[in-house]
């Protein structure tokens, strides 16, 4: 190091001591050294790459010093790279080995503050012992260029032997310089190049995810009104109408079906859209086998519940019951499978693995939504069977109610029945007027009607009781007439005759008139008057006796109704 | 002893004895009414209580009353009503004799026949014998009833 | 009941009234007695219907033989005459007439 001098060491300060005879020779070499430095200056100005203006600084460098051999040991962002001349093979692998290690001693990396801040040319015979560098190794100079970016420049002896002098080691101090400015320019220029590429990739990056981003926005978009659209939608047939349009608006196809096929005993729900109409009844009444037929030939491929699976196979798609270029199987429920078919796409060219993937999440959606559609359709017919249940249970109940209302009345009924059976018994053994006066009402009938139909029947009420009375007579005229020949009669029973009776009086009862009659009467005058007496509370003997003796023809018949009694009290005869 | 006598009395094949015999009593002394109106309207009139206008009804009436109410006291049938006539039928003839007696009247019974002996306290006293039979009847008579052979059973229907 | 039994009755009434003519056909005939001048006849048919007859009149009854050889003349008006028959003779007592003796013809 002692040896070492800074570039700014200007030739004035060197000796002058053989100035006149090396003075041509002196300048000449100045000129040549001023040429080389501008040849330098110039051939590196061009060079763009740190490695090209390594490799041209060397020969520039080596040229003018007529050196054995030269290298350029660059690290650079942790790269080595490395320029030789008049260095064999062997040397080359030297480098690649031990150029780290070169570079290192003299900017260890584990140190943050560079040792050497400025260029630096050392020269010595000494150098050439170090094993990193090439035997015969005269001079090294070390230029920092940045932070991590260092050179370690190398020079073999002249090819004369001679010893560097003073004046070629301020030339290789300023060429060492000027490569020091070269490679800065050469590495900032290099920097800035890698960075506009990398800022162009960036920008392509940049806009490819901006693009995706917005495949994306429109995949989200079409989820989110697709979602929108089915969820209110609650009726699956119209479920798969609409999810057929999205789909075919979606992915640019002109025609679309949907087919979807429950237990056996359920209508399908199918959809279809496209030039044919006929081809909805088609899939109603005959894709049902054709659609599961696909399910079966998946084998273990076939989705599971709630899945879908896109029908990839060309030819299984032909077997599908319409034409489909793209076809999925899906599967809602255990019971429900289905198949979504499109055809004939308005724009050419496959489906990318994007719009796969939408098409899953939108067949993802539309199962979601007629799987609900679906239960809300079972939540239906329950709620239909339940209302059906409900009116059922109301008939029944207001059956019952008319029922009990019914029992009620008949056991009213009953009540009533038993009430007036028992009161009957109860009448039956105990006194009751009704039959008392139902007795005495039977023997009034009974009675009459016999009375009635005998001929010994009698009449109800007395013939006295209805006539017009007979001539009347006093006590005192029965007397006066009985004096004057009258016959008097006593019509009462024998019984009462024989207590007491008028004096004279002859008994003729009137429950015997005939007999009696017959017997004292019937030969007596007709002109002789008859005075008839004998009448009480219940019987009119004389108006009866009287009548009798009128009808069998007896002129003058008279009777005393006063009696036995009021003859008394007049005080008249009575016999005994 | 008391108690064994009470049972004795009310036994209830003594009802049915007094009412047997008071059944036939009546269907016999209806019998000859019923055909001899007119003899048993001549009765009623002897006895002075019944007046004139009324006398012959009664006489063609009473003994078909008598008639049926014995019979279905025979029957048992509406024992108790017809005791109640009967009763109330042998308690008019009774204060119809009664008041007869204190008359003086010389009059027969007339219960069965037209003819008969006079009336007397004997005949007051058999008549008030049937009177107790009676009543004992429609009290204490249950046994051999039509009603009950019919009826009876209706009692036991409850709600 | 009251119809039920009401035939029943009527029955055992007739079967009664049967009962009761069972000796009407012994004593049935004719009879003749002398009261005064008067001859009465007496016929006592088997019906129990019967005739009392004078020179003037002719008088219907009904006649009824009792316990005791007793025979009653039922009266049209409600009267009973008694009369008490022995072998072939009739003796009976009419109400201020004297005993009458009738004799079978």
């Amino acid at each position: 190091m002692s040896t070492s001098k800074t570039n700014n060491a200007v030739p004035d300060s060197v000796p002058d001591n053989t100035a006149e005879l090396r003075q041509p020779m002196e300048l000449d070499r100045q000129i040549l050294h001023i040429k080389t430095l501008y040849e330098a200056t110039r051939e590196l100005s061009n060079a763009v790459k740190p490695s090209a203006v390594l490799n041209t600084f060397l020969p520039i460098a080596m040229g003018p010093l007529g050196l054995t051999f030269g290298f350029g040991v660059m690290r650079r962002a942790g790269a080595m790279r490395v320029a030789m001349l008049g260095l064999g093979a062997s040397d080359k692998t030297q480098f690649d080995k031990r150029g780290e290690l070169l570079v290192d001693k003299f900017f260890p990396s584990n140190k943050t503050k560079p040792t050497i801040s400025s260029p630096t040319v050392l020269a010595g015979q000494h150098l050439s012992y170090s094993a990193d560098v090439p035997t015969g190794t005269h001079v090294i100079a070390v230029i920092p260029l940045d932070k991590d970016s260092h050179v370690v420049l190398g020079f073999g002896p002249k090819l004369t032997g001679e010893a560097f002098s003073d004046v070629e080691i301020d030339l290789l101090n300023g060429l060492v310089n000027i490569l020091s400015t070269a490679l800065k320019k050469a590495c900032g220029e290099q920097d800035l190049n890698e960075r506009n590429t990398h800022l162009e990739t960036s920008l392509v990056q940049t806009q490819e995810a901006r693009e995706a981003l917005n495949r994306r926005a429109f995949q989200l978009r079409t989820l989110y009104e697709a979602t929108l659209e089915l969820s209110a939608i609650n009726e699956p047939t119209a479920l798969c109408n609409a999810f057929l349009l999205t789909l075919m608006g979606t992915f640019s196809f002109s025609t679309g079906w949907i087919a979807l096929y429950g237990p056996s005993d359920t209508e399908p729900d199918v959809a279809y859209r496209g030039p044919e109409p006929d081809c909805l009844t088609y899939l109603a009444h005959s894709g049902r086998d054709k659609v599961l037929g696909q399910f079966v030939g998946l084998k273990d491929k076939m989705p599971q519940r709630s899945q879908s699976v896109f029908l990839e196979n060309a030819g299984a798609r032909a077997d599908l019951p319409l034409e489909a270029d793209v076809a999925m199987l899906f599967t809602l429920n255990n019971d429900w499978r289905g198949c979504i078919g499109l055809f004939s796409p308005l724009s050419d060219g496959a489906m990318s693995p994007d719009m796969h993937q939408l098409f899953l999440s939108l067949v993802g959606t539309f199962m979601v939504t007629l799987g609900n559609a679906k239960h809300t359709q079972l939540i239906h017919d329950l709620n239909s069977d339940l209302a059906a249940r409900n009116v059922e249970l109301q008939n029944t109940l207001d059956d019952l109610t008319s029922a009990r209302q019914e029992i009620g009345l008949l056991s009213e009924a009953k009540e009533a029945i038993i009430g007036l059976v028992q009161g009957e018994v109860l009448r039956v053994f105990r006194a009751s007027w009704f039959d008392v006066s139902l007795i005495i009402l039977a023997g009034i009938v009974l009675g009459g009607l016999f009375n009635f139909s005998s001929p010994s029947g009698i009449d109800l009420v007395p013939k006295s009781f209805l006539e017009d009375p007979p001539e009347m007579v006093a006590a005192k005229n029965t007397l006066h007439l009985a004096e004057g020949g009258a016959v008097i009669v006593d019509a009462r029973p024998s019984e009462f005759f024989k207590q007491g009776h008028i004096k004279g009086a002859i008994s003729l009862p009137e429950d015997m008139f005939s007999f009696v009659y017959s017997m004292k009467l019937s030969s007596l005058d007709p002109a002789i008057p008859i005075i008839v007496y004998g009448r009480n509370l219940s019987r009119h003997y004389d108006v009866d006796v009287a009548r009798e003796l009128t009808e069998l023809g007896h002129e003058k018949v008279l009777v005393f109704d006063g009696g036995l009694d009021m003859w008394e009290e007049a005080g008249y005869e009575v016999e005994k | 002893m008391i108690n064994t006598i009470k049972k004795i009395v009310m036994h209830p094949w003594i009802a049915l004895g007094f009412r047997l015999y008071i059944g036939g009593l009546f269907v016999f002394a209806a019998m000859y009414k019923i055909n001899y109106a007119a003899e048993f309207a001549t009765t009623i009139a002897s006895y002075q209580i019944v007046p004139y206008w009324a006398v012959n009804a009664l006489a063609v009436f009473m003994p078909w009353v008598e008639i049926i109410c014995g019979g279905l006291l025979i029957l048992g049938i509406r024992v108790r009503s017809v005791s109640t006539i009967i009763a109330g039928l042998l308690v008019v003839f009774t204060v119809a004799i009664f008041i007869n007696l204190l008359r003086d009247a010389p009059i027969s019974c007339g219960c069965f026949h037209t003819v008969e002996d006079p009336i007397s306290w004997w005949t007051i006293l058999r008549d008030v014998t049937w009177i107790g039979m009676t009543m004992h009847i429609y009290y204490f008579d249950s046994v051999l009833q039509t009603d009950q052979l019919f009826l009876g059973k209706l009692k036991r229907i409850h709600s | 009941m009251m119809r039920r039994i009401l035939p029943i009755l009527l029955l055992l009434f007739a079967l009664a009234l049967t009962a009761c003519s069972q000796d009407k056909g012994a004593v049935a005939g004719t009879y003749a007695a002398q009261s005064n001048e008067t001859e009465i006849v007496l016929t006592l048919k088997d019906n129990g219907k019967g005739t009392w007859s004078t020179d003037l009149d002719e008088i219907e009854f009904k006649w009824s033989i009792r316990k005791g050889g007793e025979l009653w003349l039922h009266t049209k008006e409600g009267g009973v005459i008694p009369g008490v028959i022995s072998d072939d003779t009739i003796t009976m007592i009419l109400p201020g007439v004297d005993q009458l003796v009738f004799q079978r013809q």
